[in-house]
């Protein structure tokens, strides 16, 4: 694990490895607290509407790990530190967001993938999703507002599922098919790239 | 009336940016402390933008979706993939689990078109950016509804160029999003977001000069999933900004204002 990002160059590596103690003992599982603990403020952030939630989510930990490096004593509720750490940080955000200047406009989207890279992209996923995955899916995301509340509740009924499990298990299958699909962009484009014909399946073979 | 879960709600409301401080700050101490907590909370985000890309938020959450997620290319990024994942899902359950040849498939190429004018709605969040120019393509592609009014040369494929506009939310800084018509352009395609709650069509649309001049209109566009499209000639559209009206007709000829666009057309 890595302070890669981090604004504080002022924390010292043994504040940082204070911190990884205090997570976890073992160096490695501590690695993954951190990592773990750093996604979730990532998210916070940007649930927060920041628009530079990995930045403040370092500064948190950096000032996290300098209190510890000063002998804050965090055996308790290490979470609600840090969450008091992100609240002051998210604050202090906002009142810099409130004297900026406006930002330039955001770098130009990549170019989007060709049709005939999709088309057999799609095709080649969905064959890789069983179609009750898919039924649940398509079922799960009703359009209609009203109707979709009703809809997931009688599909988790229907699945013995609680709420949660049910929108956890729509996001999985969601999560492989997308990964499926940017995967199989990549390997095409990539193909083409170097020439060759985005990957294609001999006449009368499967 | 169906109640969402409580705690579901509340879950929503704060990642829409809409729940009350105190219940925000008690929220994220808990999904600090509980992985679950905070995984669950990842799905539902997940699902907001598969709900947005479905047309499933109400008018409200679409609007509080939009300011939390849309003004980053972070959120726009996933966006394109959340509606490239639901066209891909929408495909009919019926398939026939052999491979299929994309010629063969015309839902393939629906999805396919949707997706690459999801690639053209990313392109036209960002205010400042350069002219779209999704094209020319050469021949009529695959297109989720059929030209509104469009003839096409019996002897040259007509060249489009694609844009697509979100409703009312095209206009930045330096003005609406542009699409650049090169000199043999045929056809200027306008893939248009439908707002949710629409109803099913058809519809008819007026594209009006930035004086007000109505310089185009056509019906009989049928939607297709959640854009409708719709093929405006380019020798009606001289180098400007434009608005764009769009109606549903009911059976009776009534009409009803649904979404208003902006665009405008650059000319080499």
């Amino acid at each position: 694990v890595t302070r890669a990002g981090s604004r504080d160059r002022s924390l010292s590596p043994q504040s940082f490895e204070g911190l990884l103690a205090r997570l976890d003992p073992d160096r490695e599982r501590a690695g993954e607290r951190y990592e773990a603990l750093r996604r979730k403020l990532l998210r916070l952030f940007t649930w927060r509407g920041c628009d530079a939630p990995e930045d403040l989510a370092d500064e948190v930990l950096d000032r996290v790990a300098r209190k510890l490096g000063d002998g804050a004593d965090l055996r308790t509720d290490l979470g609600g530190y840090v969450h008091g750490i992100a609240l002051n940080v998210l604050h202090e955000h906002w009142r810099r967001a409130e004297a900026r200047v406006p930002v330039p406009p955001p770098p130009p989207a990549p170019p989007e993938p060709a049709e005939e890279v999709l088309l057999q992209c799609l095709d080649e996923c969905l064959e890789k999703v069983p179609r009750e995955s898919r039924d649940l899916v398509r079922e799960y995301h009703e359009p209609e507002p009203g109707a979709r509340i009703r809809a997931r509740q009688e599909l988790a009924r229907r699945l013995g599922l609680t709420p949660t499990a049910l929108r956890l298990r729509a996001y999985r299958v969601r999560a492989s098919l997308q990964a499926c699909l940017a995967d199989c962009q990549a390997r095409a484009e990539a193909g083409r790239a170097a020439g060759l014909r985005p990957e294609t399946k001999p006449p009368g073979t499967s | 009336m169906t109640v969402r879960e409580p705690d579901e709600q509340r879950r929503r409301q704060y990642l829409l940016g809409a729940l009350p401080e105190e219940d925000a700050v008690r929220l994220e101490r808990e999904f600090l402390a509980d992985d679950a907590a905070y995984e669950d909370l990842v799905a539902l985000e997940d699902d907001l933008f598969h709900d947005y890309a479905r047309g499933g938020l109400t008018d409200g959450e679409r609007v509080q979706f939009e300011r939390r997620f849309l003004r980053e290319s972070e959120g726009r990024r996933r966006l394109a993939d959340a509606r490239r994942v639901q066209a891909a899902l929408q495909a009919p359950s019926a398939r026939p689990g052999k491979a299929v040849q994309p010629s063969s498939a015309p839902w393939l190429a629906a999805a396919a078109a949707l997706l690459l004018a999801s690639a053209a709605a990313w392109w036209a969040w960002a205010p400042d950016g350069p002219p779209i120019a999704l094209g020319p393509t050469p021949g009529p592609a695959a297109s989720p509804s059929p030209p509104a009014a469009v003839s096409p040369s019996p002897t040259r494929a007509p060249v489009i160029t694609v844009l697509a506009l979100v409703p009312g939310l095209t206009r930045g800084a330096s003005g609406p999003r542009r699409a650049l018509l090169p000199a043999d352009a045929s056809v200027l395609r306008l893939v248009l977001e439908l707002p949710p709650g629409r109803p099913p069509g058809p519809y008819r649309v007026v594209a009006r000069s930035a004086e007000g001049a109505e310089v185009w209109s056509g019906e009989g566009a049928a939607a297709s999933g959640d854009t409708v499209a719709v093929d405006v000639p380019a020798s009606a559209l001289a180098e400007g900004d434009y608005e764009l009206v769009l109606s549903a007709l009911s059976p009776g000829g009534a009409r009803r204002d649904l979404a208003d666009y902006a665009f405008g057309v650059l000319r080499p």
